[in-house]
């Protein structure tokens, strides 16, 4: 696995985003909306454990 | 009312979470090693760190296979798994690790040269991550390139060391675009510079990079060589062609670079050798893509296409089963060997218990798997 300064910045950006998509699923009164948002979650969490 | 909204996000998390723990289960399965069995004849394993150490710990840190007979004579190098997603390059330098008995001079094996290609599948082909020879040999199916895990991101234009050639930026991580490499470069240009340095070191006179590709890429059946390789090339494709095997004999391209055709040749004094057979998995046209079809090579829109005639492709109605590429892989490389050998009568390589093209029709892959 390739540890650099980019690398960080990669993670920080996919937990952010992880995190405001999370705080959107509770916000949300769509379940469609609520589904779709969990979908969106799935690859970021596979990414932020460099698994995908 | 607030409950329930409360309640099912909650749930679909869950859910989430099971589909994620599914994906990371079936994905991580890909980083399990393949199994490898090399014969009784294996003298010594190393690893590509031992040639440049800032592989080791890495995903880059290929295994390689020494069968040294102690007697002075040729040092052969074969190439497997350069492009993780051409299986017959893989399993015919596995079948050559699990059986090859050298009796004169040396020969050195890396199967998985990409090794991190290996734990990954492209996107957007669909490809199945493992086949299964005999359903007792699992083997993996992976990526033309390597990991990007390993290597991320893609520039839009990948620059190659040092000829400054421009390529899609995709390639920068092909193994087989990286040579001669670069000891402090990206990751696949520091496998690439490990290989390189592999051959100077170990003073290699012949070195073989064994392919696969798509049934309507014309360069199917070849043998691509250096300027250095054509004499012992026209030889073996003679006596292929006197035993049924069509061949064509290919020229590396001086201005096509980082391929190891080209560079291996220019940046040391081994004698190239790249080659390719006909994959269907590869191919654009292909329909229903799973294991069958890396093992059998039957396809019924090649089928078709052959049917019609209206273009230049390799298949074969029976198809291109894997036991039939991989024979004409290693009946190619006996033949080049025999060539080499009657050029060269003053420094040889003698290898024997190597399968031929017969003996893998007859009797299948798995008959020589260990």
């Amino acid at each position: 696995m390739m540890i650099t300064i980019l690398y960080f910045v990669y993670i920080l950006i996919a937990v952010y985003i992880g995190i405001i998509i999370l705080i959107e699923v509770f916000n949300q009164k769509n379940w469609k909306n609520q589904l779709s948002l969990i979908l969106i979650l799935i690859p970021l969490i596979l990414r932020i454990f460099q698994i995908k | 009312m607030k409950a329930i909204t409360q309640i099912r996000p909650i749930l679909l998390l869950i859910c989430a979470g099971v589909l994620t723990f599914i994906a990371a289960k079936e994905m991580l399965e890909m980083r399990k090693p393949d199994i490898i069995i090399p014969s009784e004849g294996l003298t010594q394993k190393r690893k590509l760190s031992d040639y440049l150490n800032n592989l080791l710990n890495t995903n880059g840190n290929s295994d390689i296979y020494i069968f040294d007979s102690g007697e002075p004579g040729a040092n052969v190098l074969v190439l497997g798994g350069t492009h993780p997603n051409e299986p017959a390059g893989f399993i015919s330098a596995v079948v050559m690790t699990e059986n090859v008995r050298v009796m004169k001079g040396k020969l050195i094996v890396i199967p998985q040269a990409c090794l991190s290609g290996f734990s990954t599948t492209d996107p957007l082909e669909g490809s199945p991550q493992e086949f299964f020879i005999n359903s007792k040999r699992r083997f993996r199916f992976g990526s033309r390139v390597s990991n990007p895990i390993d290597q991320w991101p893609d520039p839009l234009v990948y620059l190659h060391y040092p000829s400054k050639q421009k390529l899609s930026g995709f390639e920068t991580r092909n193994l087989n675009r990286a040579y001669p490499g670069k000891p402090n470069g990206t990751f696949t240009e520091r496998v690439a510079y490990a290989i390189v340095q592999l051959i100077k070191k170990e003073k290699i006179n012949i070195a073989f990079d064994l392919h696969e590709a798509a049934p309507e890429i014309p360069i199917i059946n070849a043998i691509v060589t250096h300027e250095k390789g054509k004499d012992i090339a026209a030889t073996s494709v003679f006596n292929l062609e006197f035993n049924g095997f069509q061949y064509a004999l290919e020229l590396s391209p001086t201005n096509f670079r980082g391929l190891s055709h080209r560079e291996w040749g220019d940046a040391t004094d081994v004698i190239p050798f790249l080659m390719e057979t006909s994959n269907p998995i590869q191919g654009r046209l292909r329909g229903v893509t799973n294991q069958n079809l890396i093992i059998n090579g039957i396809d019924k829109f090649y089928n078709e296409a052959v049917q019609l005639n209206r273009l230049r492709i390799t298949y074969r109605v029976e198809g291109e089963s894997l036991a039939h590429r991989v024979g004409r892989h290693l009946e190619a490389f006996i033949e080049i060997i025999n060539a080499y050998n009657e050029i060269h009568p003053d420094n040889t390589i003698i290898i024997e218990n190597l399968p031929n093209y017969g003996d893998l029709i007859n009797n299948g892959i798995e008959k020589f798997l260990n």
